[in-house]
């Protein structure tokens, strides 16, 4: 059998993983006779690859780093992060904080031979890496029976004692949603506890050092039973399971907004074709009322809010309540004398009849759809849910509070007009709301067992209502009450204007 | 018109490259690029506590992480008016000593030999002189071991704090170390003697400026005194007004120079300028070796033999600080904490590679207002192109063909050990004229 060909790279680092191999002495003598070492620019070893495995130390921070790293990508079967500068960002990441005039303070009046690139950091965000090697420097002890691992023709999988380092693809649990990263996870249980009070998805498996969290099976989160309500998404102190960020579906949206105005400028026919058209941020309810505590104010700020989301770009700020378009959707169907329905307030409510309830699936009718034809718009949702079924941009209320705090400050803005949704009919009596998981099961449960309301249900997944849904940031539960005031403020401003 | 050109070097830590043009073998111009990218860390040095500052500064470079460490840890407490232990300044003086010798080590037998035994890489050398590399492999891991049982662990230490260590080696440790240096006498003789049979490149006329810690009574790798090989010596704090910086649009170090001319600091210097404080013990061997050494080592290509003198040195200096720890009581937990929490120092410190200057401003909260590094690559890559002028010139008029005179110049480049990691953290920049942007060669 031919030997595997290894390689060393240096990116911008210290060069002390490279070190850590000849620390292992006649170890890596006996590495050196298993396999063939071609590329080491230390032991003027130099070769154009293609290479089995390539291990690479530090961070991308040049053009010319990144150029270096695809290509080694392209070339290697098995690509190595080795220590902490290439896993994590390291020391050499801090240069990522510093802007031009950190470094005009510093260096004077200065123009940088090989200028860092704005997102400069660790491996993986350019290239996929397939074993990840932590520490600073890294330890010689797993970079020898790694290596000895591959050599002996182990595929090394996540959970094996031996082996205390994960394999990439296996270190995330994906889902269109919501998604967990186990190396960011803390094990702290909290996700586990807020689900079990939902639908139970996630829950604690494997023992001792090999415990995760995770679905049964590490199922994908869409084919688990998970209903993506994103509740665990706001509990976890970690960032390690977390919802679908589309926030930058957004910055792109004002981006080609600003091109084409600046295209407009210059050409007559252009700049016609997009006068007409205007951006929009529907904003619901529950989530206007969560901006003002994100930036210490008490009281509705859904002025502040209008002026916030105008600087940002958009052109029509509407307010819009959820709940009054979900009751009337049920409205609208139900005519005099027909059946009661079920009236699910998203994707997720639809989800949760279908796996748990499918024998009532009859009864339930569509999704509301958010009916916005417009291209150029995006919908402010106090819930990760509706990301599972869009055509426009939703973004939660945590990502447009990030949005906003990283470009202007909140309590200096002045107070701005906005519009609200006005359509439809008047809310139908007959349709009863139906809050949490609990209560819903107990409802269905009554209609399973033959005892029918005359009453359609709606169904409103989060047990704290929209107030406390998956998008929302995070609270106290006795501050709970204060949020809620403001919501229903606001949502009699919505239907007073109706 | 002839042009040279070496990229990337191989066999040295990091990536730079050489350049050199010529006219009818005349060098119009020599230039020892370093493409690397900017590394920014006398930046983000500001604003960190100094406790900080030695964690982050050894990180510049992993061969020489140990003299960073300590560099730094000098000028902190210089800055803050802390007076060391004599334990703590032998402990850490040992420390050097491990940390240099792996680092000679490294160089001498895994980088540098193969140039003279004739292979083109240190592999094709490991598998026609396993002998050699099994040498220098024991010795590196002697080096390592001093270095892990003063400071915790080889690369990247621990223990060496602001004010002591955080912990200590045990007696038996200590014992441990001692044996396993007089065992690995024979190593460090062997590596004397193939110093010495080797062929060294007929050039003269290099540059001969040398720099280093001037040497009270001894063979100095700490001290706070520099001597430069004219006589002059001056206070590491005033090393403004002696080193005289200029700029390269090509490099991203900056160039330095001391009474206008460029200067080496290295093995060399050292043994040029303290050679004669040497240990008995080195002095001994170098007799019973009947080498025909000469007080002045000129040309920059026995840098090898000075490394071979100096390992040899690490193994004699250790072994009587080994000696002195074991005979003294030995205390352990103390860290002396600093009466102030402001103030400026430089600390001084000789790297393998030569002469290592940190400096820092400690202002409000203990936090660092200013930092500056100054590298043994950075003062060395002057007298680089320097030498490489010289050795173009002779060798072209000798009528060399081009592929052996690129050879020439990679052997010469390594001798000097350049530490690219450690050069580029320096200063990355290209100083613009008044306001204007200067173009960035490259």
């Amino acid at each position: 059998m031919e030997k595997k060909k290894i390689a060393f790279f240096q990116l911008g680092d210290c060069g002390g993983d490279e070190l850590e191999f000849l620390n292992l002495d006649g170890r890596a003598l006996y590495l050196l006779k298993r396999a063939k070492l071609v590329q080491s620019t230390l032991l003027g070893l130099k070769d154009d690859g293609p290479y089995d495995i390539a291990l690479v130390e530090g961070i991308v921070a040049s053009e010319e780093d990144l150029k270096k790293i695809k290509e080694i990508r392209a070339k290697s079967k098995v690509l190595v992060a080795l220590g902490s500068c290439a896993t994590l960002g390291g020391l050499p990441g801090l240069k990522r904080n510093a802007s031009d005039e950190d470094i005009r303070s510093i260096y004077g009046n200065v123009r940088l031979k090989n200028p860092p690139i704005d997102n400069l950091g660790p491996l993986d965000l350019f290239v996929k890496v397939d074993y990840y090697l932590h520490g600073c420097p890294v330890d010689k002890e797993e970079l020898f029976s790694l290596l000895k691992g591959i050599l002996d023709g182990l595929e090394i999988r996540q959970g094996e004692k031996r082996f205390p380092f994960l394999k990439a693809s296996q270190m995330e649990l994906p889902g269109s949603v919501i998604s967990l990263l186990q190396d960011k996870c803390i094990l702290c249980g909290r996700c586990v506890e807020i689900c079990s009070r939902v639908v139970s998805a996630i829950g604690m498996v494997n023992r001792g050092f090999n415990t995760m969290v995770s679905t049964p099976f590490k199922l994908n989160f869409d084919e688990s039973s998970c209903i993506s309500c994103g509740l665990c998404t706001v509990y976890c102190p970690a960032a390690a399971i977390i919802a679908r960020d589309d926030s930058r579906h957004v910055e792109e949206l004002l981006k080609s907004k600003l091109e084409k105005k600046g295209k407009g400028k210059g050409g007559g026919r252009g700049s016609e074709e997009n006068e007409g058209k205007l951006l929009k941020a529907f904003v619901e309810v529950e989530a206007a009322a969560a901006i003002g505590e994100a930036f210490g104010l008490d009281g509705v700020q859904m002025g502040r809010l209008a002026s916030a989301l105008r600087l940002l770009g958009f052109d029509d700020i509407i307010l819009v309540s959820w709940k009054e378009m979900v009751l009337r959707h049920g409205a609208s169907i139900q005519k005099e004398g027909s059946p009661a329905m079920l009236i699910p307030c998203s994707e997720a409510a639809k989800k949760f009849v279908e796996i748990s309830y499918p024998e009532l699936l009859g009864m339930m009718t569509e999704v509301p759809k958010i009916r916005v034809d417009d291209q150029g718009a995006i919908w402010i949702a106090p819930c990760t849910s509706k990301k599972l079924d869009a055509r426009i941009p939703i973004v939660t209320t945590r990502e447009i509070i990030r949005l906003i705090r990283s470009r202007m400050e909140f309590k200096e803005l002045e107070e701005g007009g906005y519009k609200v949704l006005s359509e439809g009919l008047g809310i139908s009596g007959r349709v009863r709301i139906v809050q949490g998981i609990p209560s819903i099961r107990e409802e269905l449960e009554k209609i399973q067992g033959g005892r029918y309301s005359m009453e359609s249900l709606a169904l409103f997944v989060c047990s704290e209502g929209c107030v406390g849904g998956g998008g929302q940031p995070p609270i106290d539960i006795d501050r709970l009450p204060g949020r809620r005031s403001i919501a229903s403020e606001l949502e009699a401003l919505s239907v007073k204007a109706l | 018109m002839k042009v040279l050109e070496i990229s990337p070097m191989e066999r040295i830590v990091g990536h730079t490259r050489l350049f050199v043009e010529l006219d009818d073998g005349i060098v119009k111009e020599a230039r020892f690029e370093i493409p690397e990218d900017a590394r920014f860390f006398e930046a983000f040095l500001v604003g960190r506590r100094y406790e900080e500052v030695p964690e982050i500064t050894s990180r510049i470079c992993g061969t020489c992480n140990v003299n960073h460490r300590i560099a730094a840890l000098r000028a902190i407490e210089k800055a803050l008016g802390i007076e060391n232990s004599r334990q703590t300044e032998m402990l850490r003086e040992l420390a050097i000593c491990g940390s240099n010798l792996q680092s000679t080590a490294l160089h001498f037998f895994f980088l540098a030999l193969p140039d003279y035994l004739g292979f083109r890489n240190t592999l094709e050398m490991a598998s026609k002189c396993p002998e050699e590399i099994a040498r220098g492999f024991r010795l590196k891991s002697l080096g390592n071991l001093i270095v892990e049982a003063i400071a915790g662990r080889a690369i990247h230490t621990i223990a060496m704090v602001v004010g002591g260590f955080t912990s200590y080696p045990s007696r038996g440790r200590l014992i441990g170390l001692t044996k396993a240096l007089k065992e690995a006498e024979g190593d460090f003789l062997k590596a004397l003697e193939l110093a010495t049979s080797l062929e060294f490149p007929r050039a003269k006329g290099f540059n001969q400026t040398h720099m280093c810690i001037k040497g009270d009574g001894d063979y100095a790798y700490n001290g706070d005194f520099v001597q430069v090989s004219d006589g002059r010596v001056f206070r590491s704090e005033e090393y403004r007004n002696f080193l005289e910086e200029s700029v390269v649009p090509y490099a991203s170090t900056k160039r330095y120079k001391v009474g206008g001319s460029c200067f080496y600091v290295g093995s060399r210097a050292r043994f040029n300028i303290n050679g004669s404080f040497l240990g008995e013990r080195v002095k001994k061997a170098i007799g019973s070796l009947n080498l025909n050494l000469r007080p002045r080592l000129d040309s920059p290509f026995e840098n090898l033999l000075a490394k071979a003198i100096e390992l040899l040195h690490y193994y004699d200096k250790s072994l009587s600080i080994l000696e002195e720890l074991l005979d003294r009581r030995y205390i352990d937990n103390m860290i002396i904490t600093p009466t102030r929490t402001k103030g400026e120092g430089v600390g001084s410190t000789e790297a393998t590679r030569g002469l290592l200057i940190h400096e820092y401003e400690i202002g409000e909260g203990g936090r660092i207002d200013y930092a500056n590094i100054i590298t043994p690559t950075a003062m060395n890559s002057g007298h680089i192109e320097d030498s490489v002028k010289v050795l173009v010139s002779q060798l072209s008029g000798e009528g060399k063909a081009h592929e052996d005179l690129k050879l020439e110049l990679e052997k010469l480049i390594r001798t000097y050990d350049p530490c690219i990691s450690c050069a580029t953290h320096a200063i990355q920049v290209i100083l613009s004229e008044e306001g204007k942007e200067a173009n960035s060669l490259g």
